[in-house]
């Protein structure tokens, strides 16, 4: 009961950049996000026989490689800072990018991505970044998919607000950046 | 027509085409006399747009390539695995050249690779039994006195500290890793030990009754660093998924399982 006709390890090769990029805006390191890939399919690997035919297998790596991320986050919340969060800011650093106004509105809506809440941050790579459903991004995360949309309604005007994409009306009591 | 009240979260669905066919012609009527209800879809189609234009050009980044050469070393690892333990009719393969195979039936599937981890969880499980009874003050009477948590300040701790902390209890720490639930609902938490020795232990228990029942227990050997050995965190892994625990618990879920304030 392997993928459908292609296996899991066929697969992950070529997607290799897809989980280096969810990766990187996840823990927003390039160096975590490295071993956090490499975490993710070490683990994928050794429960091949776990991903379910017919079932989509971005959702299914992300969701392992995101329980990674949740573990490291507890395991090193008590030893001090991280020292590779100065690596944050050049998260857009490939865009093809040239002209100077359009490719500075997109450093801001990077850095104001950043600035998101976890809970926010990560609903939102999900669905506007990796285009997964809103029922898929709420299997990755294991949550039900009325969170999933509070969360990424509250995320977006967020970072709507912080970026100064648009002057929304807004008709919620609260625009806290907190879930 | 009716002016209808959208929330943020309908909206938003509209804006994602997540929305169900009424309520999206519903929007649709009203978006025609109101300018503010257009706005707001307009933050949400805008925002999307503005997060993926930031952040999709990422893929085109090439991928280190230790990283690929690691990943691939995995992969080939995997494969020489999943055939040294298929039927003898497989052909020896050659490092790069995997042999196409028959699919296994689904109890053959399961079945080559649990059998061997049940033993070894056995093992594991006997071995820390001394680990935790020396520890924790329980009677090393047999084997099997891993069934429960009997140390008072341990069970405080699992009781009432967030996973992410760390807990000193005389000279062991213990580092909560996280709170899930597993297939059949019982609140569990992984966490480790880490002994002034060196020494240390990755255990799950789960939440029975008033008690809390040690479900694995592996022991480590000293890291020298925080982070338990890889390979005690792979048998958890391996444990995990077979017990189809589901994702760790937010924090706020955490509060809200452990019954804190």
């Amino acid at each position: 009961m392997k993928g459908d006709d292609v296996s899991v390890s066929d697969r992950l090769i070529a997607f290799l950049p897809n989980l280096r990029r969810f990766a990187i805006s996840l823990c927003r390191s390039r160096d975590l996000a490295d071993d956090l890939v490499q975490a993710a399919c070490e683990r994928a690997l050794a429960s091949q026989d776990r991903f379910e035919a017919g079932t989509r297998f971005d959702a299914w790596m992300f969701r392992i490689l995101r329980n990674l991320w949740i573990d490291q986050v507890r395991r090193t919340k008590t030893a001090g800072p991280r020292e590779d969060i100065d690596d944050r800011n050049d998260i857009v650093g490939v865009s093809g990018e040239h002209d100077a106004e359009a490719r500075l509105t997109l450093q801001s809506v990077a850095a104001a991505i950043d600035e998101l809440v976890d809970d926010q941050r990560e609903v939102l790579l999900l669905v506007c970044v990796e285009d997964l459903s809103y029922k898929e991004a709420a299997e990755v995360l294991g949550i039900p998919i009325g969170t999933v949309m509070s969360r990424l309604a509250r995320a977006r005007k967020n970072l709507a607000e912080a970026a100064g994409i648009n002057a929304a009306t807004d008709r919620s009591p609260g625009k806290g950046g907190k879930a | 027509m009716n002016r209808r009240d959208f929330d943020d979260e309908t909206l938003m669905a509209f804006a994602d085409g997540e929305l169900d066919a009424e309520t999206t012609a519903a929007i649709e009527e009203a978006m025609g006399s109101d300018d503010a209800l257009i706005v707001r879809i307009a933050t949400f189609l805008e925002s999307r747009a503005k997060a993926s234009a930031a952040l999709k050009p990422l893929i085109d980044e090439p991928v280190p390539e230790a990283l690929t050469q690691s990943v691939q070393k995995m992969i080939d690892e995997a494969r020489v695995r999943e055939n040294a333990t298929a039927e003898p009719i497989q052909q020896p393969a050659t490092d790069n050249v995997v042999t196409f195979q028959p699919k296994a039936t689904p109890s053959k599937v399961g079945s080559s690779w649990t059998l061997p981890l049940a033993a070894s969880l056995a093992a594991v499980i006997v071995g820390a039994g001394g680990y935790l009874a020396g520890k924790a003050g329980m009677p090393v009477a047999d084997g099997l006195v891993l069934a429960g948590i009997t140390d008072p300040a341990m069970i405080r701790t699992l009781n009432a500290t967030p996973s992410g902390s760390d807990v000193t209890v005389g000279d062991t720490t213990v580092r909560l890793v996280s709170s899930f639930r597993d297939g059949a609902g019982a609140l569990c938490r992984e966490f480790e030990l880490h002994r002034a020795s060196g020494s240390s232990l990755v255990s799950v228990v789960c939440r029975a009754g008033q008690q809390w029942d040690v479900r694995l227990a592996v022991a480590a050997p000293a890291a020298g660093q925080d982070y338990a050995p890889a390979g005690a965190s792979e048998t958890v892994d391996a444990y995990l998924s077979t017990t189809q625990a589901g994702a760790p618990l937010s924090e706020a879920e955490e509060k809200q399982a452990l019954g804190l304030p």
